[in-house]
């Protein structure tokens, strides 16, 4: 599935003459400032050659800007899975197209991602940024998304290099991989966006990879990605993740962020006058960056921004929003077809914390301050009419989040939203500033950073008196008070980078509080960056309280829609799960629903796998992902059909905790072994022989396929390059299906692969062949004696809709056209 | 479960709780996950101790033996059902309390190795001796105090009829429960529990529910 680049800027297309003559015309002081950031998320410019300064943002489910909170708003879309589940390049190219955009509004060169590391264990906490537990679709999907997103000069950042698959301990664990497992699996997607893509740049990521931390890895920078596949983009290094200098330097890295100050601005300049970093190096360095910049119009010719793109709330990207998200969402079971819900479908209860707090994105750096989230329950209010009530659910989370704006008022303004003050030694107040949301990040070079104390304030909007928790999100010494309420407390950072900003921990009390009681929070100086604002909140009920209600509702309605999930303590970077159960009490609620409802359909707003133990007594599961800004609203097209949820599951579903080839994520003495090898998700399931709950690739969609046949019909020595598969639609309603082509080697240590797949839309009742492309790159075999590939020949292909769920067998004769 | 605590605020963990104690409560956890997976009878202490990071003698020093290690995670049960029903509030009273059960078995419907565990656990604990003794005893204890209570408010504020056997029903209900628990062990898919809970719950309520309120 190579992909001509002809139209892509390569290093051909840079004027290396100029390039050239800027690195000659740059002392060596200033070449070394420019290989560090130069802020947290933006580069050096450099007047006397023409380098304007370049800005990144993180990615990749929006553009967020600077900012870690409190930003302006931009779209939020939907999390890397639910994206990755339409297995649809085209939607992949569109959401490039989209990005590209939002970047350019802010006039930012380069979005940090996508994310492609693969989903080894269902515990890794950031898996809902990472496509799938396949290398190869997650090769193909990255590079759509690069190729979109640079064809508009924005540049891509692949990122983490390499074996990055879990949150614990993420910033010193070694992880110890075999060279088999390390070409053929978590390479492979960086290999393919390489030569399909030429991404502008790659991120190094925090972990050491067999001994070697990844900033220092000469093998994987040096050898292998630059050398042997030829990339001419820049690496970076993750945030704060270089250690040494010289080590990092000689083994390929070619940007330490952020900045200002790192380890290269420090010791760089001593390491080249030491003989330890030769200048030669250097200037491979500059070389790289500065094609970097003249790619993404910083250098040479100086780009232009639009000033013409549509804001995140318009129409267009509503639109935009809502179908990518509805289109990826998966149908995991769909009894008596009970889906899609027929108009005038009769009484609904709509059930859940997730129908009301719903989870449009996960936790951490890829964090985006929307226009606004559309709750499931108003989306499914809206799309079904009078006939619907909504219901809260049992408490999802242990950790509060901020204060919605809608119930706070800045006490100055009386607008929804926060007032903040920088308080001076003697209590005067030196700055005075409104916030839209109850929420700030607090930076050593911004405005708070002489005030002595920091005063957070509001005053509460509520319908009628009510007992609500009251308190804190972020770390630091805090005072709050409240009407009858006064109470001190230090909440602690997690540790590591980014231990202040990403889902802080919140501190709250329980208070009887009237409407337009004042509440103000107090905090002193913390020696790192945070987040930190105002949490009002209802207080919690027991369990057993709100499933007794949901039950009642439950029986008499016709339909009851159960709506659960993960939140932002489960879907984070920084921290992996222990279970895959859902939070909370949340199992209870459906398992009690279900016994009492005529139909119970379950929409479960996760980005990962979780356990089901109530799969049986249910008749549909919708599994919907972090649906991003649209949320309520696709999941309402999604349920009545308006758009198929055609989504196909990335990655596979263990029925209990503990199963699968890989589990734990803890490392053992600073080691993390991926001793499952090769046998990832569900090569490994498949070769074990035992039963997952959902294979990957697995989705019902909306009807029903039938396949009539399968063949071969392109082939060369290296492998099957195409089939051609003929199937119907033997359902009552049009459809769109995903016809996946495994080949399952004879040789039982080598497991199954994906090896190709193609999209297919046809109406009810009609037939249709698709030729399926398949990609030699995922049938060989890396030769750990020779150092190299060789082909896997032999065993059969099967046509399945996941492995669960085998069509067409396709034999293969050993190494012999067919 | 147990009777509830009185009202009490939520507040973050105690930083200075001793060593001992987290690893008491690790241990505990590592031994309710590993039963869960694996049951009771196929967890070993060295499993536990492998689990926790625990050496089996650092182990042993918290619990002297698997049995008192079982009792812990059953203790550790018990407060959570009783965080499940209560909440940081005060016990439902009435038939609001009735209901409250029904929720409890919906949870532990979706927790297939916590009942098998209880129901062989509450058998063996019969026996005077047996390390679990007290802590079934209690249990029974303080499920019957509450729902004695529980309908005795009821028949205060008249939503239950004052000629109601309360001490009947009490044991019934247990009854019920630990009945419906034991049978669905032993067949898993034949039946819903919430579902025939459910039966009986609105049967109760026809025969002693005041038709008035």
């Amino acid at each position: 599935m190579s992909v001509p680049a002809t139209d892509l800027p390569h290093v051909s297309d840079v004027r290396s003459e100029l390039v050239d003559e800027a690195v000659q015309s740059l002392d060596l002081s200033g070449k070394i400032r420019l290989l560090s950031g130069a802020k947290m998320f933006s580069l050096w410019g450099e007047a006397s050659i023409g380098l304007n300064e370049i800005v990144m943002s993180d990615g990749p489910t929006g553009v967020r800007g600077e900012g870690v909170v409190g930003g302006r708003e931009s779209c939020l879309l939907p999390n890397a899975t639910l994206l990755a589940q339409t297995w649809s390049t085209a939607v992949l190219e569109e959401v490039g197209a989209l990005l590209a955009a939002e970047a350019a509004d802010q006039q930012t060169h380069i979005v940090l991602g996508p994310t492609i590391n693969l989903h080894r264990t269902p515990l890794g906490g950031r898996l809902f940024e990472c496509f799938s537990e396949d290398p190869y679709l997650t090769g193909v999907l990255a590079a759509a998304y690069i190729r979109s997103l640079q064809s508009r000069g924005i540049g891509a950042s692949p990122k983490h290099f390499l074996a990055n698959e879990s949150e614990t301990q993420r910033t010193t664990v070694d992880c110890v991989v075999g060279e088999q497992t390390l070409r053929e699996l978590y390479l492979l997607p960086f290999e393919i966006v390489d030569q399909d893509a030429h991404p502008w740049t790659v991120m190094a990521s925090y972990n050491s990879i067999n001994g070697v931390t990844a900033t220092e890895h000469a093998e994987l920078l040096n050898d292998i990605l630059k050398k042997e596949w030829g990339f001419d983009g820049l690496v970076m290094s993750d945030w704060f993740a270089t250690k040494r200098t010289a080590e990092s330097a000689n083994a390929g890295l070619d940007l330490v962020m952020p900045g200002p100050e790192t380890v290269w601005s420090t010791s760089l300049e001593k390491a080249v006058r030491s003989g330890e970093v030769s200048e030669e190096t250097v200037d491979g360095h500059v070389r790289r960056l500065l094609t970097l910049a003249a790619r993404v119009g910083a250098f040479g010719e100086h780009r232009t921004w639009p000033t013409d793109v549509p804001g995140p709330d318009s129409n267009v990207r509503r639109e935009q929003l809502r179908r990518i998200a509805a289109q990826g969402m998966t149908v995991l079971k769909n009894d008596n077809a009970t889906l899609p819900l027929a108009k005038g479908t009769g009484t609904v209860a709509v059930i859940g914390r997730h129908a009301i707090d719903t989870v449009a994105q996960g936790g951490g750096s890829a964090r985006v301050r929307p226009p606004h989230i559309v709750s499931i329950g108003d989306g499914l209010a809206s799309a079904l009419g009078p006939g619907v009530t909504n219901l809260d659910g049992v408490e999802t989370r242990t950790r509060m989040v901020a204060a919605p704006a809608s119930i706070v008022r800045d006490p100055e303004t009386g607008t929804p939203g926060m007032r903040v003050r920088a308080l001076d030694v003697h209590g005067n107040v030196m700055e005075s500033r409104h916030f839209d949301v109850a929420e700030l990040e607090v930076a050593e070079d911004g405005w708070l950073a002489d005030a002595v104390r920091i005063e957070l304030s509001v005053d509460v909007k509520l319908p009628s008196p009510a007992r609500m928790r009251v308190g804190v999100i972020g770390p630091g010494e805090w005072t709050v008070t409240a009407p009858g309420h006064h109470e001190s407390f230090t909440v602690t950072p997690h540790d590591g980078p980014g231990g202040g900003l990403h889902r802080p921990k919140s501190h709250v009390s329980v208070v009887p509080l009237e409407s337009g009681a004042r509440i103000t929070a107090t905090t002193g100086p913390h020696f790192e960056m945070r987040v930190i604002g105002l949490v009002v909140t209802a207080a919690a009920r027991p369990a057993a309280a709100a499933i007794r209600e949901a039950v009642e509702a439950a029986a008499a309605a016709d339909t009851a829609i159960v709506v659960v999930g993960n939140t932002q303590e489960q879907e984070t970077e920084g921290q992996d799960k222990k279970t895959l159960a859902l939070p909370g009490e949340q199992d209870a609620l459906v398992a009690a629903v279900a016994a009492v409802a005529p139909r119970t359909v379950v929409v479960v707003n996760a980005a990962t796998p979780v356990l089901m133990p109530w799969l049986n007594n249910v008749d549909a599961v919708l599994f919907a992902g972090l649906p991003g800004q649209e949320a309520g609203d696709a999941v309402a097209a999604a349920l009545t059909g308006e758009i198929e949820p055609a989504g196909r599951l990335v990655t596979t579903f263990p029925a209990r905790d503990g199963e699968g080839p890989a589990w734990a994520t803890a490392p053992d003495a600073g080691r993390l072994e991926y001793a499952e090898g090769p046998r990832v998700g569900y090569r490994g399931w498949h070769q074990s022989g035992a039963e997952p709950l959902f294979w990957f690739g697995h989705g019902l969609g909306y009807t029903i396929w039938d396949y009539t046949s399968a063949q071969i019909t392109e082939r060369d020595r290296a492998g099957v390059k195409a089939v051609t598969v003929a199937l119907t639609n033997t359902g009552q309603r049009s459809g769109n299906e995903t016809v996946q082509v495994y080949h399952l080697p004879t040789d039982d240590g080598q497991p199954a692969r994906l090896i190709g797949w193609a999209q297919v839309s046809l109406d009810a009742g009609q037939s249709g062949t698709v030729q399926v492309q398949c990609d030699l790159r995922t049938q060989r075999i890396w030769n750990v004696k020779e150092h190299r590939w060789l082909p896997l020949s032999g065993g059969s292909l099967v046509i399945a809709r996941g492995l669960g769920d085998p069509r067409i067998t396709v034999p293969l004769e050993n190494g012999q056209e067919s | 479960m147990s009777y509830p605590p009185g009202y009490r605020i939520e507040r973050e963990r105690n930083r200075t709780e001793k060593a001992g104690d987290i690893a008491r409560a690790k241990a505990i956890q590592a031994a309710i996950e590993l039963f869960s997976t694996s049951g009771y009878n196929k967890s070993s202490i060295a499993e536990v101790a492998l689990r926790t990071g625990l050496s089996q003698s650092g182990l042993l020093h918290h619990f002297p033996n698997k049995t008192a290690l079982l009792t812990a995670v059953l203790e550790q049960r018990e407060k959570e059902d009783s965080e499940f029903l209560f909440g940081e509030g005060a016990a439902p009273l009435g038939w609001a309390a009735f209901d409250s059960l029904l929720a409890l078995v919906a949870r532990n419907s979706t927790r297939p190795e916590w009942i098998g565990l209880f129901v062989r656990i509450s058998a063996e604990a019969t026996e005077a001796n047996h390390p679990a003794n007290q802590w079934m005893l209690d249990h029974y204890r303080s499920t019957r105090q509450w729902l004695t209570q529980a309908i005795e408010d009821g028949k205060r504020t008249g939503e239950i009829l004052p000629d109601v056997p309360v001490d009947a029903i009490v044991r019934n209900t247990i009854a019920v429960l630990d009945g419906l628990q034991q049978q669905w062990v032993a067949e898993p898919d034949s039946m819903s529990m919430v579902a025939e809970l459910r039966v009986y719950l609105d049967q109760l309520r026809s025969a002693w529910g005041n038709p008035q309120q």
